[in-house]
């Protein structure tokens, strides 16, 4: 008896191992389709219950669906409208003070005292200017590759919102269809995980989400009051580096110490920004995230570091900020599985 | 053009049968008490959310201590209920008839197992879907959380009725 549960579980085990592994060459082989269909998951995960709402309201579910697409995309191009022409002058200006302003001048200082500071190690040139213009013009010269790509991103754009109103419109249907082909044996088994990971996920995403627009608004708001110039690229740089735990809200207090740095030529402001860091980061933990993700959902550090490189190794830069929300997701439909063939006593 | 006239009455043909099954699945629907009230349309969008399951003689629908999910609706065919810890038939239901219904409010473990006595169709209305309907439609979903609800209070009724009388014959046996 006891035999035949380990092998049972070595055989579940395995079969995850192997859907696994199958997935992730999915995604690599066919990563624009895959990331596609990703996307458009994940907006109907979050768009879904104002459709919801809107269809308790009476209205049909397409017609439901149709104007909750119509309008996220009025909020992401008002955005874009207000947003990019002054990101755009934020990266120009943070590029000029490197180029002409006071600080390529104060570079070279900087690099002395850093030089003589850490002397011990042997260190004797750092080549700060060429590493920061490298940087900054890098920062520009994506901007511009971003821009030269814009047909590839339109019909990316529109292929997903496509997908994304046909997953609001038909989710239910395709999910009575999956459902329809399990054989009777795991017919309410799988029903049960199925609505349990549509929850957990949902729930999981919008989570991340929002707590990534609060971290976003707050870092906005904090370098405004404290008059850091690019206060809106530092915020985005935060939301977005606060996909990776750990990692993410050092680095983006970097990008603030950074700038700072740069345009003022002195470290003056960096203690403060370091302190108005960590207290956006304590708010965070204490409330924002209690609120917003479930404390089951939380990854291992070690799965976290792994994962990260992992992420890092196959999709760069991407890869690296998206790989741990992927893996949340991944615990969350395995956890769910696990828990729910448990219930089945389908594994003991 | 023939092979145009075949499809077209094919697409007529099958358009008819689809029409006639919606209409017999609207008419058992309306005959189950807990779909009491509701209208056509009302009916239809239920019908949209039920799933349709067939199970031959002697398969099991759900097992005695599996967590229950939801209730089912037999359209045809014969289910057995079967208590497998007395190794009894509780009871034996038909066409039209409804068990398991106790799960779309708790899942809690099933207390009897059901059985497909013969070659048996049935509609499945899960817990997950009667929330979703009470998100989407609630009109509709209260209506059915309402009648679902004086179904069991009659249940409960009855059951505390039938222990007084127990009570009582016991009592008048031990007085005897």
């Amino acid at each position: 008896m006891n035999s035949d549960m380990t092998n049972t579980k070595i055989l579940i085990v395995l079969l995850l191992v192997i859907l696994l592994v199958l997935l992730g060459l999915t995604v690599y082989a066919i990563g624009t389709i895959v990331a596609i269909f990703l996307l458009a998951m994940l907006f109907s995960f979050i768009i879904a219950p104002a459709v919801d709402w809107l269809e308790s309201r009476g209205l049909p579910r397409s017609f439901a669906s149709t104007i909750m697409l119509l309008c996220s995309l009025g909020v992401l191009m008002v955005a874009l409208y207000v947003l990019a022409p002054l990101l755009y002058d934020q990266v120009l200006a943070l590029q000029a003070r490197v180029s002409f302003g006071e600080m390529r001048k104060s570079i070279p200082l900087m690099e002395e005292e850093l030089v003589n500071f850490f002397s011990f190690l042997g260190v004797t040139n750092l080549h700060l200017t060429a590493r920061i213009e490298d940087f900054v013009g890098g920062l520009f010269d994506n901007i511009l590759n971003i821009a030269s790509g814009i047909v590839g991103m339109v019909i990316f754009v529109v292929m997903t919102l496509i997908s994304t109103f046909f997953l609001l419109k038909d989710g239910r249907r395709l999910k009575k269809a999956m459902i329809e082909i399990v054989p009777n044996q795991f017919f309410e088994m799988s029903l049960s995980i199925m609505h349990k990971i549509d929850w957990s996920l949902g729930a999981y995403l919008r989570g991340i989400l929002l707590d990534a627009s609060v971290i976003g608004i707050l870092t906005t708001a904090a370098m405004y009051v404290l008059e850091i110039p690019n206060y809106i690229l530092i915020g985005i740089v935060a939301a977005v580096a606060n996909l990776v735990p750990y990692l993410g809200p050092p680095t983006a207090a970097l990008v603030a110490s950074g700038v700072s740095v740069i345009t003022l030529g002195d470290f003056s402001q960096v203690p403060l920004i370091l302190v108005t860091f960590t207290l956006i980061r304590l708010i965070d933990d204490s409330v924002v995230q209690p609120l917003t993700i479930s404390q089951s959902v939380k990854l291992h550090p070690l799965t976290i570091i792994f994962t990260i490189l992992i992420g890092g190794q196959l999709f760069g830069i991407l890869g690296m900020l998206f790989a741990v929300p992927v893996a949340g997701v991944i615990k969350v439909v395995a956890s769910e599985l696990y828990f729910g063939l448990k219930r089945y006593r389908a594994v003991y | 053009m023939s092979e145009k006239t075949d499809s077209e009455a094919s697409f007529l043909w099958s358009n008819f049968f689809q029409r006639d099954r919606e209409k017999d699945i609207i008419t058992l629907l309306r005959g189950v008490p807990i779909f009491e009230g509701l209208g056509r349309g009302q009916l239809r969008a239920v019908e949209r959310i039920l799933h349709r399951r067939k199970y031959h003689a002697g398969e099991y629908i759900f097992r005695e201590g599996d967590p229950g999910l939801g209730m089912y609706i037999i359209e045809k065919g014969e289910v057995s209920i079967v208590s497998e810890s007395r190794s009894s038939e509780i009871a034996r239901m038909g066409k039209g008839e409804f068990f398991g219904e106790m799960a779309m409010f708790h899942e809690r473990p099933r207390t009897a197992s059901a059985v497909a006595w013969e070659d048996t169709k049935v509609f499945g209305f899960f817990q997950p879907d009667l929330l979703g309907l009470l998100e989407t439609r609630p009109s509709i979903g209260t209506k059915v959380v309402l009648m679902l609800s004086r179904i069991l209070a009659e249940r409960l009724y009855r059951a505390g009725q039938e222990n007084v009388r127990l009570r009582s014959e016991l009592f008048l046996r031990e007085h005897e």
